[in-house]
Parts: structure tokens; C-alpha cells; sequence
């Protein structure tokens, strides 16, 4: 009877194991024999619906399937012909785009200004974000040219149609299938749960792919995109964790990319709040932006693996500021409270005799920030300046109620290759991310004046100015970009980091898998 | 008499008892308000902001103006009440509404991603069931032996380590080492380590349960009665002991395999399953709340379901509790 147990016992633990093994395999064997190339791509984000213009995160777009009229370069940021071979505008309002030719969508069908119309009013109508960044009033067709008219001039237009929501799909496609773009790449299989499965384009007007299929899947947790290049079942892996980036550094079999963000972590400081007569001081805000050990933060909390900024477009934008470093000094900045009209007595600052408290808001969407927090606080000590840390469980619904001074905060700056979404949104009076709500006359009309300028040189000398005054005047404090990481096997050829997910293909033709 | 034998017309008897039946249904109404009640009140308390989410205030520049109207557009501003009568007379229709992300209906979304959490709860109770019966049996056989001390050891293990901890040890383990397993997906054996994961995790309070429910039911008279009989020790085990021993271990269970359908997130995110509770997440990230309160509903209903199907497997466990119920009645 024992041995009839223990048998018994195998025979359940056998046919679990199997039950499990078997009765979920779903994936395509691939039935071409050993010459095919395929390729694993982990990303990080999915793509929460099939609709490219609905989906919330840019996996679409990323895929290599879906295209926009206008590209931006993932090495030199700037905005080039896709879709649309040129655009050309006189007021900033009327604007043609000539539609190229010899598209094809994948189903066969060619790509024209129709075609693109009704994709675009699609996007609007269906997506409230798009309508509000593209600003249009009227979308007509003559031949090849598509006449777009904005609600006033708006020169940031082509950048704006960089945007992942506006790729150019067939529309007369159902909404329960796989999108029909024009991208070297096309959905043999897309499951928003799993991930797409995509094959080669051998129409695509702009070269043929050197793979012929692409796995890609998402995984939000950093650990498991990491095990899974490791055990190859990735090829390529998006933003791998900090911590884990020197462990792959070492690894022989993995090359490990890191290239300049455009996301700045930086501070934001509440002009409306009960201390808003200190921010409303100059020197008040150099004396705080002295305190910021920028260096410490980049070497400690950002694993060196960040750049220090000083100001919202650091790098070598046409439009970055040329920035002197903030030498970060206590003397510095008790000399800048000083100025202030505050009292210095023994190094500590007082207001009217009392030590100064302020309310520094984080959130750990991004766990550097509260670190970063941290530092800030620990600096501030050190000037009798005292910083009670509040940990806010959704940041964008804590700064509203106003009860803060300053906050830890994580945006992108120079977006789809122009500095109008940071600025517009950070610097105008009811834009959405100024939190702090910053109202200088000087600077909203410059605003104004880079909003009508249609020049690309004048634009981007105006967006310079108004970057230097921002850090001039220390309205913000800006401290560190982040790299953005990606890590991939050797054998893998022509991947580009993009320096954020938002903009770029990531799955593309030039890519290609050679033998280890 | 054999009374196991007759478990299934006993069940019929119970849904043919009109008080038992009215009872049921009832309970089951008062508990689905109760339920949707929930339900629409953690998407009322909960943080966040769809319309930001919506106009995706992270890339694009919007004003609050904007916002505003965005947010009086979709009913957000309006009050409490209101809302709730909305939601109760969609819920009346069947209509659980559309996912705001995604504009496809709220069924849509979830009955794509409960096959992947059916699954993967399924496969996890099964393990679950073959370690507790493993365990279980030989650690009440070999009460006190060595072997029972490793079962307990096995069990303080399991208990102990971090559900995410482990899959990513046996991810390190199978795919990275081993090469045996894939580390994410369903496919190709997929499901193996992360319902290992989890069948390590909820094991051990069942093998502890099992054991003691053995031993318990080994010393009772009826089963010494049964030996002086002259029973065989193997009909003795699997119609007595046994069926007597499941009882407590069967009501645990069920109550596990209902959060196991909606706790198995962490799970799911490490090893990238498309289930529902990764589905719940994000939906909450991106507060997509018609989402969530329709991951809240369906999950209720189908725990209401398991603990119905646990009352009723009594039927066939013990027909004394039936039999009671009967004379009750």
C-alpha cells in the first residue's frame, strides 16, 4: 500500500507539472527552419489597447509598425520628414504637408492626403490630449498636400505631430484588430495582455527590414527584464534597473547603453503658499539653490548614471542655456540670505528672529526623488533652515491644495524636439505643470513672442532666453537629467537608445541579429 | 450503507428545498449590493484624476481650464449621489460601462484577461493540493520523525519568503541557470514557475491543517471500529480518514482560490502574465476606475461562487452536515 501511495503521489505531482506545461503554451513555433532572424524586445510599459491613437503608452508607436508625418532623430533630436516628405507654413497658422508618395499601409492600400485626414481627425476625436496639442480647426485635402488650420498661429505644429497618438493608421480597419500602419513592421499577432508578434514589411517604401520577426513583450518590474536577458529570453531589454547596471556592465555577452534623457528632476517652488513672499525673493531662491549638492546627487542617488543640470534644457540643444555651474556652497548661500534681508546668526538663518520651516513635497513614482529630498533637507539643516519631507501618495493631486514650499518633481523638457510642451505648460499662468504657480509678466511674454515665432533659429534663440532668465532668476531649481539605459545582446546589431520612450521607434528596419 | 455515494442527489435535494433555495438567493442579492456598494466607494475614495490621464498632462501642455472642462465633461464634478445612482442603474442594464483608457467596455477588458489569472489560480491550486497531500500525508504518517520535522521546516520556509522573492530566485534558478524555463510568459511551460511561486507561498498553512486533521481523524472511534471490523487499512484511509481530514482543508481552500484569482498581481508582474490583477493595477495607475470597480464586482461574484461551491462540496465530504441541514430544514 505504501509504495501505491508514493507512486500515486509522482503521478499527481507529474501531471500538475504537465498540466501547467502544456495547457498555455500559445506562442508560434517558427516553421521556417533555422534562418529566420527573430528578435525579443522587452520594453516596460504595455500597450493597454490596440487603438495607437487610444493607447496611453507609446508601445505602438515603439513597435515599428505605426508612423507619424513627422519623425524626430533619436541622435540629433531634430525633427525630420517621414510621412510627410516636407511642411511649409508662411503665418504659422495655414500649414501644407505633402503627403509622400509610394506608401504603402500594410493591407495593400496606398497611403494619401485622404487617407492621413481621416487618420488625424480620428486621433482628435478620440483622444482629448491629442486635440488639445494639435490645435486644429479644419483638415483639408488638395492632391497630395494636406492643408491643416490651427485656432491661432502655432508654429510648434510639426512638432506636436511627433506625438505617439498621431501615428498614420488606416482607419477603416475594426477596433478589435491589430492597427494597419505603414512602419517596416507589421502586427502578425497583437495581444495587449501578452504583447505583438511582428513580421516584416515587404512593401515598406523606405527599405526592406533586416529582421524577419519581432517578440515584443512588456514587463514593468526591472528585475524580471533583467533575468529574462539573461536567460535569453530577451534580446534587448529598455531601462534596465540603476542597481543592477554595473552587474550587466560585466557581463561579456551584454552591452549596456546609456545615453542623455529629457527628463530634468528638479525642484518647483509654490509662489502662491504661505511662504510665498521668501520665493518671491531672488536671493531667498539663490540661497536655496546654493544648498543643492548637485554633484552628491548625481554620484549618490543617481549611481552616476544622470547628468548635473542647472537649467530645464541641459545638454547641447540649440536652445540649451549656456550654463556656468552652481557652485554648491553654505557660505554662498548665506551670503544670498543675507541679501534676502534675513538674519545669519552663528551660520543659521532666521525670520524675524525664528528659524525657517518649510514643507518639501515628494512622491515615489520615481524613488530617486525622495532621496534627492532627502539631501535637500539634510543641507538645509546644516543653515538652521528646517524641511519637513511629506510624501504625497499622488503628487498631482497633493500640489493643488497648495499646503507645500517646495517639491522634488520629474518632467520632460525638451519634448519631440522643442522646448513649447515644458515651457507652456511649466511657465504659463494656468498651464497644468506650473504647480507653483509662477506668474512673471516678463517671462509670459516671451512665452507669448515664442509661441507666434514661426523661424526655427529665432524660436529656438527665444526659448534660450527664456531658459537663461529661468535660471538666472532661480524660478526652479533644476538638478539632474537622468540617463536613459538600455541593455542588449552582442549579437545584436543597429539598436539605438532613444533617450525617452515617448518619440521614437524603437523596433526598426536597420535592426538585425547576427550569429554569437 | 454507503452514503458518499449518494452526494449528488443530495445536492439536488438541497436546490430543490424552496427555503434553502430563497435563502441563497437572498444572501446573494444582499451580498452583490454590498459588493457594488464596495466597490463604488474605493473608486470614490480613491486618488487621482482620469482627465489628466486622459489629456496626458505629462507630454502634452495643457491649461487647468482645460482640465476643467474635461472633467465636468465626463461627470466627475457631479455629486456623490448622483453618481451612484448612475453607476447602480448602468449596473441594473448589465452595462458596466467603457474603460476610459481604451473606450472598450469594462466585460471586454476583463474577460480578456481572466483566462490568463484562471490559469494561472488553477494550475497554483492544483500544486497546492499535490504539496499539501505530499506533505500532509507523510508528515502525519511519520508524525514526529525527521521527516515531519522537514515538513515543517518546509512549511516555515514557504510561509516566510516573499512570493516576489521566490519567483525571482527560481526565475534565476530555471531560466538564467538552468535554462529549463522561460523567465516571462505563458508559453512554452511558462506557468510553471510562477504557480510554483505561488503554491509554495499558500501551501503551508493547508500541509499543517492537512496533518493535524489526519492524525485527529486516525484516533477517532469510528475508525477504530472500522479496523475491528477487519477493514482494510486502505479502504479505511481513502473512505474515512481521508474524506473526514478534507473538510477543513477543502473550506481554505476555497476561500484561497477566490484570492487567488485577484491577489496573484505580484506574481503576475514578475513573470508578465496578462491577468486581471495586472489589468486592476494599471487601471488604478492610469485611474481608469470603471476598470477597477468592475475587477471589484466580478471578483466578489466569483468568490460568492467559490463559497457556494465549497457549502455544497460539504454534500459529498460529510453527508452528516446534509443530513442535519435536512432535519433543520
Amino acid at each position: 500500500m505504501k509504495k501505491c501511495t508514493y507512486l500515486w503521489i509522482l503521478v499527481g505531482l507529474f501531471s500538475c507539472l504537465m498540466l501547467a506545461a502544456a495547457g498555455c503554451s500559445s506562442e508560434k513555433k517558427s516553421g521556417s527552419g533555422t534562418k529566420e532572424k527573430v528578435l525579443k524586445f522587452i520594453t516596460v510599459w504595455p500597450a493597454n489597447t490596440m487603438d495607437p491613437h487610444r493607447c496611453h503608452f507609446s508601445f505602438i508607436l515603439n513597435s515599428g509598425a505605426m508612423e507619424t508625418l513627422v519623425g524626430l532623430d533619436p541622435k540629433t533630436t531634430e525633427l525630420y520628414p517621414w510621412l510627410a516628405e516636407s511642411w511649409k507654413s508662411e503665418d504659422g497658422q495655414h500649414w501644407e504637408f505633402k503627403i509622400r508618395k509610394g506608401v504603402k499601409f500594410h493591407n495593400g492600400k496606398d497611403l494619401t492626403a485622404e487617407a492621413v485626414k481621416a487618420s488625424l481627425e480620428r486621433s482628435i476625436s478620440a483622444n482629448p490630449g491629442v486635440k488639445a496639442s494639435l490645435k486644429i480647426t479644419a483638415i483639408e485635402v488638395a492632391g497630395d498636400i494636406l492643408k491643416i488650420t490651427t485656432e491661432n498661429p502655432y508654429p510648434a505644429l510639426p512638432s506636436e505631430l511627433v506625438h505617439y497618438n498621431t501615428v498614420i493608421m488606416d482607419v477603416a480597419v475594426p477596433d478589435n484588430k491589430p492597427p494597419i500602419g505603414t512602419g517596416a513592421f507589421m502586427f502578425a499577432s497583437f495581444d495587449i495582455a501578452k504583447g505583438a508578434e511582428l513580421v516584416k514589411f515587404p512593401q515598406y517604401w523606405n527599405g526592406i527590414a533586416k529582421l524577419d520577426r519581432v517578440i515584443m513583450t512588456f514587463n514593468d518590474d526591472a528585475n524580471a527584464r533583467l533575468l529574462a536577458l539573461q536567460s535569453g529570453d530577451a534580446d534587448i531589454i529598455y531601462r534596465p534597473a540603476l542597481d543592477t547596471l554595473q552587474t550587466l556592465r560585466k557581463d561579456d555577452k551584454v552591452i549596456v547603453e546609456s545615453v542623455p534623457g529629457k527628463r530634468v528632476y528638479h525642484l518647483i517652488y509654490n509662489y502662491a503658499g504661505k511662504n510665498q513672499d521668501l520665493w518671491s525673493n531672488e536671493e531667498f531662491r539663490k540661497g536655496i539653490d546654493a544648498l543643492i549638492n548637485r554633484q552628491e546627487i548625481v554620484d549618490k542617488v543617481m549611481g552616476k548614471e544622470a547628468v548635473v543640470a542647472y537649467n530645464p534644457f541641459p545638454g547641447i540643444y540649440s536652445f540649451s542655456p549656456d550654463s556656468k555651474p552652481h557652485i554648491y556652497s553654505i557660505e554662498k548661500a548665506l551670503q544670498h540670505f543675507q541679501a534676502a534681508g534675513l538674519t545669519v546668526q552663528d551660520g543659521k538663518v532666521l525670520r524675524n528672529g525664528q528659524p525657517i520651516k518649510l514643507r518639501m513635497a515628494t512622491y515615489i513614482a520615481r524613488p530617486e526623488l525622495p532621496q534627492i529630498a532627502q539631501i535637500v533637507q539634510a543641507t538645509a539643516k546644516q543653515v538652521g533652515i528646517e524641511m519637513e519631507i511629506q510624501v504625497a501618495e499622488n503628487i498631482d493631486e497633493y500640489l493643488p491644495q497648495g499646503n507645500w514650499d517646495l517639491v522634488t518633481y520629474s518632467l520632460l523638457t525638451t519634448t519631440r524636439g522643442d522646448g513649447a510642451f515644458f515651457l507652456n505648460a511649466a511657465f504659463s499662468p494656468k498651464g497644468m505643470q506650473n504647480h507653483g504657480r509662477l506668474t512673471v509678466p516678463e517671462l509670459i511674454s516671451l512665452l507669448d513672442t515664442y509661441n507666434q515665432t514661426i523661424d526655427k533659429a529665432k524660436r529656438n534663440e527665444t526659448a534660450k532666453t527664456i531658459a537663461t532668465m529661468i535660471e538666472e532668476r532661480a524660478y526652479n531649481a533644476y538638478i539632474t537629467s537622468p540617463y536613459e539605459t538600455a541593455a542588449y545582446r552582442k549579437n545584436v546589431k543597429g539598436w539605438v537608445t532613444p533617450s525617452n520612450e515617448f518619440e521614437f521607434q524603437m523596433v526598426t528596419k536597420d535592426l538585425d541579429i547576427v550569429s554569437e | 450503507m454507503n452514503l458518499s455515494s449518494k452526494w449528488l442527489p443530495r445536492i439536488w435535494i438541497s436546490f430543490q428545498n424552496k427555503n434553502w433555495l430563497l435563502k441563497r438567493i437572498s444572501e446573494a442579492i444582499l451580498l452583490l449590493w454590498i459588493i457594488s456598494l464596495v466597490s463604488f466607494a474605493i473608486v470614490q475614495v480613491a486618488p487621482g484624476d482620469a482627465a489628466l490621464s486622459l489629456l496626458r498632462v505629462d507630454t502634452v501642455a495643457v491649461t487647468t481650464e482645460q482640465v476643467e472642462a474635461l472633467r465636468q465633461e465626463m461627470g466627475m464634478n457631479d455629486p456623490v449621489y448622483q453618481k451612484y445612482f448612475r453607476y447602480m442603474g448602468n449596473l441594473l442594464k448589465l452595462d458596466l460601462g467603457e474603460s476610459i483608457m481604451t473606450g472598450r467596455p469594462v466585460v471586454a477588458e476583463l474577460s480578456h484577461a481572466f483566462p490568463a489569472t484562471f490559469l494561472l489560480a488553477g494550475t497554483s491550486l492544483l500544486l497546492t493540493i499535490v504539496l499539501v497531500g505530499i506533505f500532509g500525508y507523510l508528515s502525519s504518517r511519520f508524525a514526529g520523525s525527521w521527516i515531519d520535522k522537514f515538513s515543517t521546516g518546509f512549511c516555515l520556509m514557504g510561509a516566510s519568503i516573499p512570493t516576489f522573492w521566490l519567483g525571482l530566485l527560481l526565475i534565476d534558478l530555471f531560466s538564467v541557470r538552468l535554462h529549463l524555463l522561460p523567465a516571462v510568459g505563458m508559453a512554452n511551460g511558462g506557468l510553471i514557475l510562477p504557480s510554483l511561486s505561488l503554491a509554495i507561498a499558500i501551501a503551508p498553512p493547508f500541509i499543517k491543517i492537512f496533518r493535524n486533521s489526519l492524525i485527529d481523524c486516525a484516533h477517532q472511534d469510528f475508525i477504530r471500529a472500522a479496523r475491528s471490523r477487519g477493514i482494510s487499512e486502505k479502504v479505511i484511509f481513502m473512505r474515512h480518514i481521508l474524506k473526514g481530514s478534507l473538510i477543513p482543508v477543502v473550506t481554505i481552500l476555497g476561500v484561497s482560490f477566490g484570492s487567488l484569482l485577484g491577489g496573484s498581481v505580484v506574481v503576475e508582474v514578475i513573470f508578465g502574465l496578462p491577468g486581471v490583477g495586472k489589468l486592476a493595477i494599471e487601471a488604478v495607475t492610469r485611474r481608469d476606475y470603471a476598470i477597477v470597480q468592475g475587477f471589484v464586482l466580478s471578483i466578489g461574484i466569483l468568490i460568492f461562487l467559490i463559497n457556494l461551491a465549497v457549502d455544497l462540496s460539504y454534500c459529498y465530504l460529510n453527508p452528516a452536515i446534509s443530513l442535519k441541514e435536512a432535519e433543520r430544514q
